[in-house]
């Protein structure tokens, strides 16, 4: 494996967020994910290296996460790491020459105003390599709808934290599927759960942030 | 704590963020760190997030007393002409209650509000912390209205039960809409959306069943089925301590 990827990806898989950085102690002083992604740039390597970085970092992370081995805290300081080295990719996601593997448009459904789950999938979604479409809490119909007109070819997720505002997917999942019935839907969130899913529509449902990303990558392999 | 008598029947509490026991043990649990191997930099930014959180916490709470509770059958309970479907499972605990209380505690908007400033400056892991932090103090300050309701019914001759909410215990959380009819509108500040969901955010209602028979477990977990949640972690992380 690439040296460099394998470096990014301990920075971000252990949150190393920059060289200031005092987190993870042992690692203290070294470069972190920003000054890595930096430097691989100056260097020449091309600029997918750095998503390849982050995709390992973020799936270690997430795997640990789904394992009960590492919690959020770990996740979101992946997730920052993470979000460090991308900003060096901006450009290159908006020229073309770095594409991601697919749009993700993720929003809390409405009446729900819960979103520490649902940042929590988009972030290991970007990670993951998807641009991802935060349209943030209680997202009506009408919402998804748009941001689906939007992104063509996007997928969908959903969440939601209440049993009163679960039932609230099942509304948006047949209206999407009424206008646009290949886009794949996936949902989540405490109260959700497999049975759930199958019965209201959905093409997926993860109980966690990984699972979600599995989801969303055999849909686009 | 400050308390006030608004009607015959509801008082109005204020608490001060100081009168709280914070247990760092009981955070660690709802981040996820049961056996306490938490990530070294975690403690500094608990710290940093305490030394906010008094002056964000508007800490208020407050309890309606039924003293005429009709048990319409197995599953649920009329007061003063309002249906409360409990289910099995808290009609079970509740069976001899002479009176029921229902309670209310919010910490407020403010801290909520300082939790989505910091997610929107894309600082996540502070505003995670933070909304852990405001998680654990609307418990606090609630079991402290407990506390107060079991003094006063001891006073009494009284013992009282735990608290029990909808959402948890089988009793359905669209039930807000009819526990919240047992108290005076915006009662503390807290109101409810259509889809049940209580505002300010960090918030707790619930009912606690009053009289000479009633009683308190350590834990309302073994009645309830939600595996995933918070106060499950808490006690087992407290058996595991223990």
């Amino acid at each position: 494996m690439n040296e460099f990827v394998e470096q990014l990806a301990i920075c971000v898989e252990r949150g190393k967020v920059n060289k200031d950085a005092p987190y993870p102690p042992d690692l203290k002083g070294q470069d972190g994910a920003d000054e890595l992604a930096k430097k691989a740039l100056d260097q020449g390597l091309k600029p997918d290296t750095i998503l390849d970085g982050c995709i390992l970092g973020m799936d270690r992370i997430g795997t640990k996460f789904s394992e009960n081995k590492a919690f959020v805290p770990e996740l979101l300081m992946a997730a920052k790491a993470m979000t460090a080295a991308m900003q060096h990719l901006k450009p290159y996601f908006q020229s073309g020459e770095v594409k991601r593997k697919g749009t993700f448009v993720i929003g809390t459904v409405a009446g729900d105003l819960h979103d520490i789950g649902k940042n929590l999938v988009a972030m290991v979604a970007e990670g993951g390599g998807f641009e991802v479409i935060d349209l943030g809490n209680d997202v009506s119909t009408d919402k998804f709808l748009a941001a689906i007109k939007e992104h063509p070819g996007c997928i969908v997720g959903m969440s939601a934290l209440l049993t009163t505002t679960m039932v609230n997917m099942e509304g948006t999942i047949k209206a999407i599927k009424e206008q646009y019935p290949d886009t794949m839907v996936i949902i989540g969130g405490a109260p959700v759960t497999q049975s759930f899913a199958d019965k209201i529509g959905a093409d997926g449902y993860s109980p966690d942030p990984q699972g979600a990303v599995a989801l969303l990558n055999k849909k686009v392999a | 704590m400050n308390i006030k008598k608004i009607s015959p029947n509801t008082f109005e509490i204020a608490l001060d963020y100081k009168e709280l026991v914070f247990n760092v043990w009981d955070l660690f649990t709802i981040l996820g760190y049961s056996d306490g191997a938490s990530p070294a930099h975690l403690n500094e930014t608990i710290e940093q997030v305490l030394a906010e959180v008094p002056s964000l916490c508007r800490i208020r709470g407050g309890y309606s007393l039924y003293t005429n509770v009709e048990w319409h059958n197995a599953k649920s309970v009329r007061l003063h002409h309002v249906e409360l479907a409990l289910g099995h499972i808290v009609s079970r605990q509740l069976a001899h209650a002479e009176a029921i209380a229902v309670v209310i505690c919010t910490i407020g908007a403010g801290l909520e509000a300082w939790v989505q400033t910091l997610m929107s400056a894309g600082d996540y892991f502070k505003g995670y912390i933070a909304d852990a932090v405001a998680s654990l103090t609307v418990d606090l300050a609630m079991e402290k209205m407990q506390a107060h309701v079991e003094q006063e019914q001891l006073s009494k001759g009284n013992k009282i039960s735990n608290l029990f909410s909808p959402g948890y215990c089988d009793w359905h959380v669209s039930q807000q809409q009819q526990l919240f009819a047992l108290l005076p509108m915006h009662f503390c500040g807290v109101s409810l959306t259509e889809s049940s969901l209580m505002l300010p955010i960090k918030s707790i209602s619930g009912i606690i069943g009053l009289g000479t028979d009633m009683r308190k477990v350590d834990s309302t977990c073994r009645f309830c089925d939600k595996i995933n949640c918070n106060y499950r972690r808490r006690l087992e992380n407290y058996l595991q301590e223990t």
